[in-house]
C-alpha cells in the first residue's frame, strides 16, 4: 500500500502537549486548596487562643476589681485617704495591673496608684473612665463594665474595668482598674509563630504530596499520550503498559486494542488492494483467452455467453478452426480461482490448441493435453473440459469430456444428455488418465448446449440450485427460437430464478444449432 | 459467509487413521482451514485418512482439488485418502470428474479401515 493511504488512515500528525501540563494544574489546584484550609485553620485557632486569653485576663480583672471595691468600701465611705491608698497599692500586686483608682460618690479621686509610678491623674481631681469597646460578658455583676481601650498615657492596649463601691446597698464611690493586654499580645505572638511554623511545614508537606499525587495520576496519561503520538506518527506497533485496573487501565487496554485494530485495518486494506489487483489481472488474462468473434460455419448457427463472477472462477470457451469443415468447440472450468486459476487455464488452452491442430482424434487430443499439463499444473488444480469437434459436411459431433458437466442436445421437445466419461485434466498422470469418445449425428434443428456449472448451480437467495431439470426445460422450450433469442431465453430463466442473488461462479454458455 | 466445520478424530479401530468429518460448505474460502488441518496430520506423520462427506452440503472445485493436492505426498509415505458417506449428488460429482478413478470410496469407516489393513 502506498504511504499516502496509510496517512489517510491515520489522519493528520499531532504534536506533543503545549502550555501547562495536567500535572502542574492538578498539583497547583491541590496546593491552593491545602493552603486555604491551613489558613482558615490557623486563623480559627488563633482567634480561639485569643478568646481564651482574653477570658482569663477578664477573670483576673474581675477578681482584683471586686476585691478592691469590697475591701475599700468602708474607707471610701469614711473618706479615709490612707486606707484607700493602701487598697489601691494592694491591687497593683498583679504584674499585669497598670493602675487602680478609687473615687467617692461625686467622682473625685480619693486614691490613685500606677505600676509605672506616674499616675495619669492627681488625688482630688476627677476621673474619667476610659472609653473603648465594651465587652458584653456573661455573668457580669450588676454595675460592672469592661472595655477594651487604649491607654492614653502609654498607648498600649488595656482592659479597663469599672466597679461600683457599695456599703450597705448604697453606692459610695467607684473603683477603676486597668490591666495591660501586652501579656496577652506576647502570648498571642508566640502562638501565632508556632501556628505559622506548623502551617508552613504542613504546606510544604502538602506541596510534595500534591506533586506526588499528580504524578501518580498523570504518569499513565503521559504514557498514553506518548503512545498516541507514536501511533499518530505512523508506528502501529505501539503498545502502552497497563499498570492498573482503574479507568486509566481500561483506557490503556482500549488503546492497545485500538492500535491492534488499526494494524489489522491497515493489513486488511493492503490485502484487499492486492486481491483487487490480482482480480484485475485474472480478469484481464481471462478476457484475453476468450475468442474475439464467433466463427461462421455454413449450415450452422453459434452463440456464446460468458459472465464472470465477482471472484473470477476461471471459465473458458473457445473455438478452434481445425480445417475448412471441422471446428473444435471447447467449454472448460478450472478448479483454481483468480490469477493461479487463469494461468492454469491459459496453459490448458494453449496445449489443447497445439494438440487439436495436430490432427489427433478428439479423445486423444485430451489425452495428450493431460499428459503435457499434468506434471506442470499446480498441485490440486485441475481443468474440466468438454471438447467437441463439429464436422459441418458430415454433420457429426465427436465429443470427449474430461470431467466436465454433461452437454445437452435438444431435439424436438426431447433433451438428451451427452455424457461420455473421462477424468478431469491435470488430476492424474498419463497412465491413469482415461477419456471416452462419443460421435453424434446431428439432425436439422438440433440444438446443442455446452455450459459450466455456473449455470446449473446458480443459486437463489434461499440457497437453492437452478438445477439440471430447469435447464433442460428451458432448452426444450427454446429449441425453435432464433439462436440469439434462445440464448437470451435461457439466461433470463436463470436470472429470474436467482432473483438478484450475487453469482458465486462464472457463467458460460455456448449454443450450436444445425439450421433447419 | 459459508461455514465449514472440520472434526478430526482417531479411527475407531485404528488409532493411526485420521477420520475427518466435514460439515457445511467446502469452497475456495473454507478450503484453507481444511488444508491447515491436512498439514497438522502430515506433521504428525499420520497419512491414512478417511474423509466423511455425509454432512457436507457443498463442495467446490477448489475443495475437490485440495484432496488431489495432498494425495501424491500421502501415497509416497504409504498413506491414502478413502472417502465415506457420499450422497448421490457427491457420487455424481466424483464420477463426472473422474475422482472415482483416483480415490477409493467406501460405505462405512469400518470398511475403509479394513481396506487400510489390507494394504
Amino acid at each position: 500500500m502506498a504511504d499516502n493511504e496509510v496517512s489517510a488512515l491515520l489522519g493528520e500528525a499531532v504534536t506533543g502537549p503545549r502550555g501547562l501540563s495536567i500535572r502542574i494544574k492538578v498539583a497547583a489546584t491541590l496546593s491552593v486548596l491545602v493552603a486555604l484550609s491551613l489558613l482558615l485553620l490557623a486563623a480559627f485557632s488563633l482567634w480561639e487562643s485569643r478568646q481564651a486569653l482574653l477570658q482569663e485576663a477578664t477573670r483576673r480583672g474581675l477578681i482584683i476589681g471586686r476585691n478592691l471595691a469590697d475591701y475599700s468600701a468602708s474607707a471610701v465611705l469614711q473618706k479615709d485617704p490612707l486606707g484607700a491608698a493602701q487598697f489601691t497599692q494592694d491591687a497593683l500586686n498583679d504584674d499585669a495591673m497598670l493602675y487602680a483608682v478609687l473615687t467617692d460618690e461625686g467622682g473625685t479621686i480619693m486614691a490613685i496608684r500606677a505600676a509605672s509610678g506616674h499616675p495619669p491623674a492627681q488625688i482630688g481631681g476627677t476621673w474619667d473612665a476610659l472609653k473603648g469597646k465594651a465587652l458584653d460578658l456573661d455573668g457580669l455583676p450588676q454595675g460592672v463594665e469592661v472595655v477594651e481601650a487604649t491607654d492614653p498615657q502609654s498607648g498600649e492596649a488595656v482592659l479597663a474595668f469599672t466597679f461600683p463601691v457599695i456599703k450597705a446597698t448604697v453606692r459610695v464611690g467607684s473603683a477603676y482598674i486597668a490591666l495591660s493586654q501586652s501579656k496577652i499580645q506576647e502570648l498571642m505572638d508566640a502562638t501565632t509563630l508556632k501556628v505559622a511554623v506548623l502551617a508552613l511545614a504542613f504546606l510544604l508537606l502538602a506541596l510534595v504530596a500534591s506533586f506526588w499525587l499528580a504524578n501518580v495520576i498523570v504518569r499513565p496519561v503521559q504514557r498514553l499520550t506518548r503512545g498516541a503520538l507514536a501511533v499518530g506518527a505512523g508506528n502501529l506497533e505501539t503498545q502502552v503498559e497497563v499498570t492498573s485496573q482503574d479507568e486509566l487501565g481500561v483506557l490503556a487496554r482500549s488503546f492497545n486494542s485500538m492500535t491492534a485494530g488499526l494494524r489489522k485495518a491497515q493489513s486488511d486494506l493492503v490485502e484487499k488492494q492486492l486481491l483487487k489487483q490480482e482480480l484485475n489481472i485474472a480478469q484481464e488474462i481471462q478476457q484475453g483467452l476468450l475468442p474475439k468473434k464467433i466463427p461462421v460455419v455454413p449450415g450452422y448457427e453459434l452463440a456464446a455467453f460468458y459472465a464472470p463472477a465477482k471472484e473470477v472462477g476461471g471459465d473458458l470457451y473457445d473455438f478452434l478452426r481445425i480445417d475448412d469443415h471441422r471446428l473444435g468447440i471447447v467449454v472448460a472450468d478450472v478448479s483454481g480461482k483468480s490469477v493461479p486459476g487463469s494461468l492454469g487455464m491459459t496453459m490448458a488452452r494453449s496445449v489443447l490448441r497445439a494438440q487439436a491442430l495436430s490432427q489427433h482424434g478428439v479423445a486423444q487430443t485430451l489425452h495428450r493435453t493431460n499428459e503435457v499439463i499434468q506434471p506442470d499444473i499446480r498441485r490440486g488444480m485441475f481443468v474440466t473440459m468438454f471438447y467437441t469437434v463439429l464436422d459441418s459436411t458430415a454433420h457429426t459431433l465427436t465429443c470427449a469430456n474430461a470431467g466436465h458437466n454433461a452437454a445437452y442436445l435438444a431435439r424436438g421437445r426431447e433433451v438428451l444428455e451427452v455424457a461420455p466419461e473421462g477424468v478431469a485434466l491435470g488430476l492424474v498422470p498419463a497412465h491413469q488418465f482415461y477419456v471416452d469418445e462419443l460421435v453424434l449425428d446431428l439432425q436439422a434443428g438440433d440444438l446443442l448446449a455446452l455450459y459450466t456449472d455456473g449455470v446449473t448451480e446458480a443459486m437463489n437467495g434461499a440457497s437453492q440450485e437452478y438445477g439440471d431439470d430447469r435447464f433442460k426445460a428451458v432448452l426444450s422450450r427454446s429449441v425453435d427460437l432464433p439462436l440469439d433469442r434462445a440464448l437470451q431465453a435461457i439466461l433470463d430463466d436463470v436470472r429470474s430464478f436467482v432473483a438478484g442473488a450475487p453469482p458465486h461462479d462464472d457463467i458460460t454458455l455456448v449454443l450450436l444449432r444445425r439450421k433447419a | 459467509m459459508n461455514i465449514l466445520s472440520i472434526d478430526v478424530r482417531d479411527g475407531a479401530t485404528d488409532a493411526n487413521m485420521a477420520v475427518y468429518k466435514l460439515k457445511g460448505h467446502l469452497d475456495a474460502q473454507t478450503v484453507r482451514d481444511l488444508e491447515a488441518r491436512f498439514e497438522q496430520q502430515m506433521k504428525a506423520a499420520r497419512v491414512r485418512w478417511v474423509v466423511d462427506l455425509q454432512e457436507l452440503e457443498y463442495i467446490s472445485s477448489a475443495g475437490l482439488g485440495s484432496f488431489v493436492g495432498v494425495l501424491s505426498e500421502l501415497r509416497s509415505q504409504g498413506g491414502d485418502i478413502f472417502f465415506i458417506g457420499l450422497s448421490p449428488k457427491m457420487e455424481k460429482i466424483f464420477k463426472v470428474l473422474g475422482f472415482t478413478r483416483i480415490f477409493k470410496v467406501f460405505a462405512t469407516e469400518a470398511e475403509a479401515a479394513k481396506a487400510f489393513k489390507a494394504v
